[in-house]
């Protein structure tokens, strides 16, 4: 019985203010029409006032007794409606006595103002305790649906339905059936009846049970007066109960998916929800005077009114220039400062942007304080921090970001050790650390150059090692061994005065030693004064002809660089004349071999010397089988010797193999022979 | 047509371009699309003053910037990434006539009396989620196999390199349209006034040193404002050529200089109306800029060791592939358009697993160390990277089959190339081609097609992204092309 007239509260509770209210009115009409005399209306009503707010805590009292209502708000509610109960009646105990005292007038006064300032904070906090706090206020800013693709089934589904039909009675505040279903762990606790959801046999679970109770069960939830789960909610309740009842499990990640996925996307954005389409475009002035004034502003798309603004090497980044995009700040979705003069304290000016889903600070000075002071970025996607001076410190603010996907933290202070925990924490996030490294660890480091202005020199030739890395060191031999750690360190450039083969190598801590490079310093003991081609190269390689056979210059392994002379299905023939007439006993002749060029190494080579310039003896010859297969390109130096004899005119008959062998991919068309360099000793 | 008539014609669609955009400030219309459509970019920036009429981008794009790891020459798809076992159990058969079909061959190969199927030499295993088949010599590329996008269906129209090439870049075999890296360029302007929008780096290959030559058309503007040609950046001293100022020249009579001239050449365009002429003092102003922003991106100093092991030894010798990739990187990062590098010496006639096996080398860790490394840097998600060639190679040996050597020619029917980033889906094989490796059965991408995604990512509609020229209005995908959507993340 008692408890009836308690839950009368909630219809008793509007006669006090509805009458107050009244009072209020009475009291200003009586300002403006003093003729009239309102004096026993205004105490009747006061006298009315005073007895519904007495009836009022009485059935308030009386609710409370049950024991679903506790807590500091209740409590607040209660001593506030007792003394607005008080206060009624010290109006009305005053107004029946200031018609014969005029100083009463003021404390009158000030009383009924105090009655309706507290009229109005009694009546928001019932109002809390049943709707929720900050009902009042409740943020219409515009939510954020998670997109199905990455939502939690729990904290993305089930804990919004329970929000909306059971928190508003199992709360700490609304303690009913002393069950507070705001945490996991009491939702599973359950209140007087024990557990209400059984982690082991989760079907079973009462939670699902009273569900299920049919409408006019007592002991059915929600009760029949207050709104019901629907039949799609319900499902959603059942399959997350029956799956587990986890909660952090993905909703794609749940048992069962495909068969609730019509539902769950009901409950869902669909993936990448586009919330530019509910903002307002720019307006189209602010945005021609921001990019005539060198903001770097870009349309994400022509369709929907997102921004992207590039700070990026930006090296005078100010205040003013977050100011300037006031204007457009809810447009923003991509704010780039990379390598940007951003600062912790500009950081604050990020907020501004609250509607941003990707935001880089690669490259900045930028440390977690300022990461500490991003707020609540909801929309926030991607986040990049790679080489800044963020560290653990941040971990917090960053698990906080509701939607974050992506997150950079290579050459960070985070260490490998927290990146892990970070990644246990949020799986679903990708933290993109530094990469595996042992995939490049066995990487050798490069051979040395070996620098000279040629290979063939008359006295002396300067020769340098290099190679354009910091902290290699490298070894040489001019002796023809190969170089090893105990070998010359190279340190400056060094001259040969014979012919000479450098080999040189590097090494370096943390590096696979190079492999050796070596080179052949030939010298040429004879000047070529004139060179006579009997017969001539072909006109695409000839142009230097014969002057680059001659010029101490050898070829690359790229046939058209110019040093090379080549021959189409031809032999080359030709007499040089030294400046004077000396002992001779080599003669060496470079070419080059690239067979898929169609380019051979010879097949004879022939050395004629002669006094006179008209007689000529044969005085070296040899033959050279054809290649047996294709070969990359290669350059060689033949060198015939024969016994020392005096000559002034030296002829040098080189035979090509004239056809490509039967091997090759043109057996029978043309080959060439390309030479570079004729040396005769 | 007459240089009059098209100046006129340029001026005509000037005017009208600039009539709109007048009208509809007037209009004070506050919708940002209709503003995209007139002043969006509003600076006197000659280059943002035409992108303002395009109405870009079509859509949100997934990928801001693009590296094209253009390996010249036709790798061959037998030894990369299309594992064709028939091929060796078949090897020197002849090839059936009814694969063949009696489709067209080049001259090199056409009147070979027969055509002896080859497999390849060397072996392949499974790599990532994707289980994708990668050759044992891209030992580096098998590690990111879970990072890119394995196109096998690739297809093109042009049989011999200098149209094939020009057809991937232009989207035409002949000479004369604008490239891509100009056509993006073009539509979505610069976001680094510093760095030209389209740079491109050359490395030759060590499989085939004195491979196929390059032309510089092929990174040509085509009928486009010539601001918005590719710029080579050369490896050693001088970067960008005839770009340092004579010896004793200061910036401060340089800078007087280039005011002059500008003030001159815009009495010169008050009077013609050419818009060369706004390009010219444009590009006169940019090499200004470069004189300090090229050294600035090209002094690798400061980059530390374990990213030269990252990107391989060959990373510290200027000029080659790894260094160019390293490049690339700085570029994106630099905010660059478009960094289009070329690898040549793919193109094995005969000695192919030799010289294959170099060229692979010479690509292989750079490559895979490219990703990684954007990826670390959180740049891999808006830089779309592309690897491939022009065309494929014969599944039959041009010259006989030997021991350890035999050749391919090429072949434009199917072939291979990667892409990876920038809102593609990563991990994925797609397309196939029947087991003789000759003819695509599934999934074909046509270059077009190729273009059209690559655009699309970009936030661009391929068939929306036009230039008016001599009456026509041009487009990178000429008058085909459709986004692979399959393709996309």
């Amino acid at each position: 019985m008692l408890e009836l007239l308690g839950r009368l509260h909630p219809l008793v509770l509007h006669l006090p203010i509805g009458i107050l209210a009244f009072a209020y009115a009475l009291e200003v009409y009586g300002i403006f029409k003093k003729e009239e005399n309102l004096s026993s209306a205004q105490s009747f009503t006061l006298l009315l006032a005073a007895c519904s707010a007495t009836i009022s805590v009485a059935t308030g009292l009386l609710l409370t007794r049950g024991g679903d209502y506790a807590g500091e708000l209740v409590s607040n509610h209660k001593w506030l409606a007792i003394g607005l109960t008080v206060i009624c009646w010290t109006l009305f105990v005053i107004h029946k006595a200031y018609g014969k005292n005029a100083k009463l007038k003021g404390p009158y006064y000030t009383l009924m103002i105090s009655s309706a300032v507290m009229l109005g904070i009694t009546g928001h906090l019932g109002g809390s305790i049943t709707h929720g706090e900050n009902f009042l206020f409740e943020s219409n800013e515009l939510a954020v649906i998670p997109d199905i693709e990455n939502a939690v089934l729990y904290a993305d589904v089930i804990h919004p339905i329970i929000e909306k039909k059971c928190i508003s009675c199992h709360n700490p505040t609304k303690l009913k059936g002393e069950y507070n279903m705001t945490t996991p762990e009491l939702l599973i606790a359950g209140g007087e009846n024990g557990e209400a959801i059984l982690v082991d046999a989760p079907s079973e679970s009462p939670f699902l049970r009273r569900l299920h109770l049919p409408m006019n069960d007592d002991e059915h939830m929600p009760p029949d007066a207050k709104p019901q789960l629907t039949d799609d909610e319900l499902k959603l309740v059942e399959w997350w109960i029956s799956t587990g009842a986890s909660f952090d499990q993905y909703v794609v990640e749940t048992e069962n998916y495909d068969e609730y996925k019509p539902i769950a996307e009901k409950f869902l954005a669909p993936p990448d929800v586009d919330i530019f389409s509910k903002i307002e475009k720019p307006d189209s002035s602010t945005i021609v005077r921001l990019v005539s004034n060198g903001y770097k502003l870009y349309p994400v798309s022509s369709g929907n009114s997102s921004v992207y603004v590039n700070f990026s090497n930006r090296s005078d980044l100010k205040k003013r220039d977050f100011d300037q995009l006031r204007k457009i700040r809810d447009n923003v979705s991509q704010l780039n400062l990379d390598s940007s003069s951003l600062t912790d304290q500009l950081m604050s000016q990020v907020n501004r942007f609250k509607h941003l889903e990707k935001l880089e600070l690669q490259n900045t000075t930028i440390t977690s304080e300022g990461i500490n002071s991003l707020k609540e970025l909801k929309f926030l996607k991607s986040l990049n921090l790679f080489n800044t001076k963020v560290d653990v410190t941040s971990m917090e603010k960053l698990l906080s970001f509701p939607q974050l996907r992506s997150l950079y933290l290579w050459r960070t202070g985070y260490t490998p050790a927290q990146i892990d925990s970070l990644r246990k924490k949020k799986p679903r996030l990708d933290v993109i650390y530094e990469i595996n490294q042992d995939i490049f660890s066995d990487v050798s480091l490069k051979a040395p150059i070996i620098n000279s202005k040629s290979e063939i020199f008359n006295d002396s030739m300067k020769v340098s090692l290099a190679l354009s890395f910091q902290g290699v060191s490298i070894y040489y031999t001019t002796d023809g061994s190969d170089p090893d750690s105990n070998s010359t360190v190279y340190e400056k450039p060094f001259y040969i005065k014979e012919t000479t083969t450098v080999k040189a190598f590097v090494q370096k801590k943390g590096w696979d030693s190079s492999p050796i490079n070596s080179k052949t310093f030939v010298k040429s003991g004879n000047k070529v004064k004139d060179v006579k081609m009997h017969n001539q190269p072909h006109p695409g390689y000839k142009q230097l002809a014969p002057k680059n056979l001659v010029n101490n210059k050898t070829g690359s392994l790229v046939f058209s660089d110019g040093e090379w002379v080549g021959y189409e299905g031809a032999h080359a023939r030709n007499t040089f004349m030294l400046e004077k007439e000396n002992e001779i006993s080599t003669v060496s002749v470079g070419a080059l071999e690239s067979t898929s060029s169609y380019i051979f190494f010879p097949a004879s080579i022939e050395v004629s010397t002669s006094e006179d310039g008209k007689k000529f003896t044969k005085v070296a010859e040899e033959s050279y089988a054809i290649a047996e297969g294709a070969n990359g390109a290669e350059r060689k130096m033949y060198t015939l010797k024969f016994e020392p004899v005096k000559a002034k005119w030296v002829k040098v008959d080189v035979l090509s193999h004239l056809k490509n062998p039967e091997w090759h991919e043109a057996p029978g068309a043309k080959c060439w022979i390309f030479l570079d360099e004729f040396i005769i000793n | 047509m007459s240089e009059k008539k098209i100046l006129d014609e340029r001026s005509y669609s000037m005017n009208r371009r600039a009539f709109l955009s007048k009208a509809s400030i007037g209009l004070g219309t506050a919708s940002l699309a209709s503003l995209l459509g007139t002043s969006f970019f509003k600076p006197a920036d000659a280059q943002n003053a035409i992108v303002n009429s395009l109405n870009l981008p079509h859509f949100a794009p997934k990928a801001k910037q693009v590296i094209y790891l253009f390996q010249s020459g036709g790798p061959s798809q037998f030894e990369l990434f299309d594992n064709k076992p028939l091929l060796r159990t078949m090897q020197g058969q002849d090839l059936p006539e009814s694969i063949r079909n009696g489709q067209r061959l080049t001259g090199m190969t056409a009147n070979q009396s027969e055509f002896p199927l080859v497999g390849s030499k060397f072996d392949f295993k499974r790599y990532g989620n994707s289980g994708a088949e990668i050759s044992s010599i891209l030992p580096y590329t098998s590690k990111i196999a879970d990072e890119i996008c394995i196109v096998k269906s690739m297809h093109t129209e042009a049989i011999n390199h200098d149209p094939a090439i020009t057809f991937f870049q232009t989207g035409s075999q002949q000479p004369g349209r604008p490239a891509m890296g100009s056509w993006l360029s073009y539509g979505l302007g610069s976001e680094n006034e510093n760095l030209p929008n389209f740079v491109v780096l050359l490395s030759r290959g060590t499989g085939r040193p004195a491979g196929q030559p390059l032309y510089s058309r092929l990174w040509g503007n085509g009928f486009l404002h010539s601001l918005h040609q590719g710029v080579q950046f050369r490896s050693g001293k001088d970067p960008v050529l005839y770009l340092n100022d004579p010896d004793g020249m200061s910036r401060a009579s340089k800078r007087n200089l280039l005011d002059k001239v500008a003030e001159l050449n815009h009495k010169q365009y008050e009077s013609f109306g050419d818009p060369e002429i706004t390009s010219r003092i444009a590009q006169y102003e940019m090499a200004y800029k470069m004189q300090t922003s090229v050294p600035e991106v090209m002094d690798v100093k400061g980059e530390s060791d374990q990213t030269y092991k990252m990107y391989g030894p060959n990373s510290t010798v200027p000029g080659t592939f790894a260094a160019n990739a390293l490049l690339a990187r700085r570029l994106i990062e630099k905010d660059v358009r478009f960094v289009q590098l070329y690898h040549m010496g793919w193109d094995q006639h005969g000695d192919l697993p030799n010289a294959i096996k170099k060229q692979a080398e010479d690509v292989d860790q750079a490559s895979a160390a490219l990703i990684l490394d954007l990826k670390q840097r959180g740049l891999l998600d808006e830089t779309l990277v592309v690897w491939g060639g022009e065309f494929g190679r014969t599944n039959y040996s041009q010259g006989a089959i030997t021991s350890n050597s035999y050749g391919r020619d090429h072949h434009p029917r199917c072939f291979s190339i990667w892409m990876a980033g920038g809102g593609i889906k990563p991990g994925m094989v797609y397309g196939e081609t029947d087991d003789f490796g000759y003819n695509i059965v599934k999934d074909p991408v046509h270059v077009h097609d190729f273009q059209a995604t690559m655009l699309h990512q970009l936030g661009i509609d391929h068939e929306r992204l036009t230039y008016k020229y001599q009456g026509r209005r041009f487009r990178l995908t000429d008058v085909s092309g459709h986004v692979i959507k399959d393709l996309l993340a």
